[in-house]
């Protein structure tokens, strides 16, 4: 019988690997933190978003030597992006901020720009624009236009006064150089590596670290600046390679060295790994079943998984060595505590988060599936061996010392606590849900960031103005709108810079009046006098299409290309990016006549989800504490009188809020609360209730203290470890559960016990 | 075999250096040639054949050139004075230089001036006649504007044509004012 289940088991088992094979590889994870907004989303934020995730990396490099070292600098640098752009992943000049497809492009609409200052002079004193174009024919410089469309030269004026792509620095293609008593490069480079891929990001990384690397040999008094997203990617990647080896093995050998010590064998911990692995399987296989594209940190969240199969494994077990009776007691309890935390976990799917939906289908199956396997298999295992003689002798001391020390106030005392530290937590609450507590950048890269920011003004802050149009026309007609009150802003000191399509085009209506008056004028005896002295015919010129001009695409989108789905919104997005806001409000109350346009920033939105994520999982903990409270008072040692019931349910619900009170207040002297504070506080929550129901049930107190001392010391080690990492987010997940784990742990034993269950039997 | 490809290089490359060093040499000689004792004066016509139009557009003037500045002055059809330096080419001393003529004013005061270590950094030679030389910016921003700069006369400077990428191209031709006729 015990063969065919588990030859059954073995089947299953192999299935579940088949199917969860199967869905890995058709099912796409999510990983922007956007993603994990509720689906109502605004449309045109997504399209951003998408727009602003090129598949590609843009790398900036400054270098400065002396002056007199700059042509060898430049020799060294040419030389180096050869070697750069051979071999993959290839990385190359930025051909973006090439200059020949800007020059065609207005030469090719030579006469429909003009400059605010030139199209005024055309109106009222078109002799000087005259006078002046013919001054510039005489002079030993470069005409830019076809003179036949733009006798005027009015177009070479706009070209001259467009915007420096890189302010204060000279194109000298492919580099931007700037001289002085020092001679500064700025490289833009670009590779098509994946920016998904790690490996392909190292590569990049690797390969420009060598680059630079050895032009700093070549040359001692070289200062050097990089930025891309890259480094910091590769950082990151490199830090938590570090955190996972230093943390993650000295955690992993702690807690193997703790399972030998007590249990002198490595039964307990094959088990886990067994249940762990089964659970896992199922809970990834539902979820990718359920989920067209789950999302990656789902993944970080669900490494509480492990924390309560080691807390039911431990209990089970434990139980087990002693017997069938010590086991027949703790079935029970393992149900309650088990169904309690899966019922919790399944009302996250009732958050409108996805992010959260996901985390708690995952849970609630591989919990489903941990404790059908806990309480399968458990007394089927070959004989579970006892823990060590000193353990067990260790729990009985301390399981009559707590006898010995309550009295018929404990219990209160407990509620008081509870309701005296979770008044101060509510009182000294602070929260910051920025986002950029999820980076964790090394301080030498942050630097070198501020000194391009500061050496050039390429950078523009995450604000962004988004303008919609159904149709590119009425796109193009609302930028053109918005694009005019840019300058009355800088001037109100409302922002600081922008840059705008609109920098560098003319909308259509201002082209065809430039070129209305100018027709006007060569109907005039002194415009007609200047074309015969050029000896051509009345130009012509043509209007522009914006869509024609190379930087057209940094600037405006196609909706149905981001997103093809059949709900798609359609239209277009136009973006201004801004730099400096001073008075947000102040813009965003200027906006307010333009309902086609919306101040965003992609940060702000961000942070302001992870904030949604905080408010419903601190929702969610307090009426998981009220479901929790309802069933124990239901189902906790049914025999018991309903008073008393609800009386010992009180008591877990008060050793909860001590342990989750206790570590947000201690997780408040390092950082303001976030989203992944509370994550950890789902587990306090969670393992706080099971170590309650235990100390509470029929469960002998010192067999439940064995199991609750070894769980809250491995899931303390495993994830308090987490509370040194460099990555803030992280470190808050981990602080809060070891602290709150720890109280648990030392709170739940005061927990009044029943007659039966009391001293040290 | 590849012993033998690798000994007919190394004999190539023998062979050749000296030649280039005598192309360099050549160059050297014809700006140290053309170099004018400084400040030096001309009178010189320009010619510009624009794309498109039927004739040419002229113009006349003079200019003085100086170690840091070229004075250009344009005296017909419209009277204008030029001043290009390093910093790019002004209309009135102190005001602001036109956008993007530093790049400009910089290799035209090396050609003007003769000045060889600007010009064998700027420019690499391409000369195929014998009495002028072509040269074509290093510089691939200039390259987008400029196609070739050549300077001709040998010794004395006689003719600079500029050959812009756009089809446009201007012939400037100089003749040097002598102290007495300046005076006159």
């Amino acid at each position: 019988m015990w063969k065919r289940w588990l030859s059954l088991m073995v089947i299953g088992f192999v299935a579940l690997l088949g199917l969860f094979a199967y869905q890995a590889q058709t099912t796409s994870w999510q990983s922007s933190l956007l993603d994990t907004l509720p689906a109502d989303a605004n449309p045109y934020h997504r399209a951003y978003q998408s727009s602003q995730q090129p598949n590609e990396q843009q790398i900036l490099l400054w270098l400065q030597v002396p002056a007199q070292d700059a042509e060898a600098l430049r020799e060294a640098v040419e030389s180096g992006l050869l070697e750069l752009a051979a071999g993959q992943p290839e990385i190359t000049p930025n051909s973006q901020l090439a200059l020949a497809p800007m020059l065609d492009f207005y030469r090719k609409y030579s006469g429909s720009f003009a400059t605010p200052a030139d199209r005024q002079q055309l109106r009222n004193a078109p002799q000087h624009l005259i006078n002046a174009a013919q001054r510039k024919l005489q002079q030993p410089a470069p005409v830019l236009v076809d003179i036949t469309a733009d006798p005027l030269l009015l177009t070479q004026t706009y070209v001259e006064q467009l915007p420096d792509l890189m302010p204060g620095f000279s194109f000298d293609a492919p580099f931007y150089v700037r001289e002085g008593a020092n001679y500064e490069l700025l490289v833009a480079l670009t590779s098509g590596a994946d920016a998904l891929s790690q490996s392909e990001s190292q590569q990049v990384v690797r390969k420009i670290e060598q680059f630079t690397n050895g032009l700093q040999q070549s040359f001692d008094t070289l200062e050097l600046a990089r930025s891309g997203l890259i480094f910091h990617a590769s950082a990151a990647a490199d830090q938590a390679k570090a955190e996972m080896t230093w943390f993650g093995g000295l955690s992993l050998v702690m807690v193997v060295l703790l399972f030998i010590l007590i249990f002198r064998s490595l039964q307990h911990l094959l088990f886990t790994l067994l249940v762990i692995t089964v659970a896992g399987l199922v809970g990834f296989s539902v979820v990718m079943l359920l989920f067209a594209e789950p999302h990656v940190l789902m993944l970080v969240f669900a490494t509480t998984l492990i924390g309560l199969c080691i807390d039911y494994v431990f209990h089970a077990s434990i139980a087990a060595s002693h017997g069938a009776s010590s086991w027949r007691a703790v079935v029970p309890a393992l149900w309650l505590g088990g169904l309690t935390t899966i019922v919790g976990y399944a009302l996250l799917i009732f958050l409108p988060l996805p992010l959260l939906q996901q985390l708690g289908v995952f849970m609630a199956a591989a919990l489903l599936c941990v404790l059908v396997l806990v309480i399968y298999l458990t007394p089927r295992w070959r004989s579970w061996k006892a823990p060590a003689p000193g353990w067990q002798r260790l729990h009985q001391r301390i399981a009559q010392s707590y006898s010995f020390n309550q009295s018929a106030l404990t219990p209160w005392l407990l509620v008081v606590l509870a309701v005296l530290l979770a008044t101060a937590l509510l009182y000294q609450h602070q929260s910051n849900d920025s986002v950029r507590q999820l980076a964790s950048s090394p301080a030498s890269l942050l630097e070198q960031e501020k000194l391009l920011r500061d050496k050039t003004q390429v950078y523009f802050d995450a604000d962004v103005l988004l303008i919609n149009g159904d149709n590119e026309a009425r796109l193009n007609a609302a930028y053109a709108e918005i694009a005019t009150l840019l300058p009355q802003w800088q001037q109100q000191g409302l922002i600081s810079r922008w840059q705008s399509l609109f920098d560098y085009v003319l909308p259509p209506s201002q082209q065809q009046a430039v070129i209305t008056a100018q027709h006007a004028l060569w109907q005039q005896p002194e415009g007609q006098s200047y074309l015969q002295w050029l000896g051509i015919d009345t130009p012509q010129p043509d209007i522009a299409g914006l869509a024609e001009h190379p930087l057209y695409s940094l600037f405006v989108y196609p909706m149905a290309q981001e997103q093809p789905a059949a709900d798609a919104a359609t239209g277009y997005i136009g973006v201004v990016r801004l730099a400096g806001i001073t008075d947000r409000v102040a813009l965003i109350n200027e906006l307010q006549n333009y309902p086609a346009v919306e101040l965003y920033n992609p940060l702000l939105q961000a942070s302001s989800a992870l904030g949604e994520h905080r408010q419903q999982l601190r929702i969610w903990l307090a009426g998981l504490l009220l479901i929790a409270a309802a069933l124990l008072s239901w189902r906790l040692r049914r025999s018991a009188p309903w008073p008393q019931r609800a009386f010992i349910s009180l008591q877990v619900i008060a050793v909860i809020t001590i342990a989750l009170s206790a570590a947000l207040l201690v997780a408040m002297f390092t950082q303001a609360l976030n989203v992944f504070h509370w994550v950890g506080a789902i587990l306090v929550l969670v393992l706080g209730l099971d170590y309650g129901i235990f100390c509470a049930s029929d469960v002998r107190r010192e067999h439940a203290l064995q199991a609750i001392s070894l769980s809250a010391l491995t899931t303390a080690i495993a994830f308090g470890a987490l509370s040194f990492s460099a990555t803030p987010a992280i470190a808050a997940f981990g602080s809060v559960v070891l602290v709150g784990v720890l109280v648990s742990a030392l709170i739940a034993p005061c927990i009044k016990p029943s007659q039966t269950a009391s001293g040290p039997g | 075999m590849k012993h033998w490809l690798l000994t007919g290089l190394m004999l190539a490359a023998i062979l050749m250096s000296p030649r280039l060093a005598a192309e360099e040499t050549k160059l050297e000689a014809f700006i140290a040639a053309q170099k004018l004792e400084l400040p030096a004066q001309f009178t010189f016509t320009q010619e510009r054949h624009l794309r498109g139009l039927p004739r040419p557009l002229s113009s006349a003037g003079r200019i003085e050139i100086f170690a840091d500045q070229v004075i250009w002055v344009t005296e017909e059809p419209l009277e204008q004075s030029l001043i290009i330096t390093r910093d790019g080419i002004v209309e009135h001393r102190g005001s602001e230089p036109q956008r993007g003529s530093e790049m400009i004013a910089q290799l035209l005061l090396a050609v003007l001036q003769g000045d060889i270590e600007v010009i064998q950094e700027n420019f690499l030679d391409a000369t195929t006649a014998t009495d002028c030389i072509t040269l074509v910016p290093l510089n691939r921003a200039i390259r987008e504007f400029i196609e070739s700069i050549t300077s001709c006369g040998s010794p004395q400077l006689e003719r600079i044509e500029l050959q812009e990428q756009a089809g446009n191209s201007s012939t400037i031709r100089l003749s040097p004012i002598t102290a007495d006729a300046g005076q006159n």
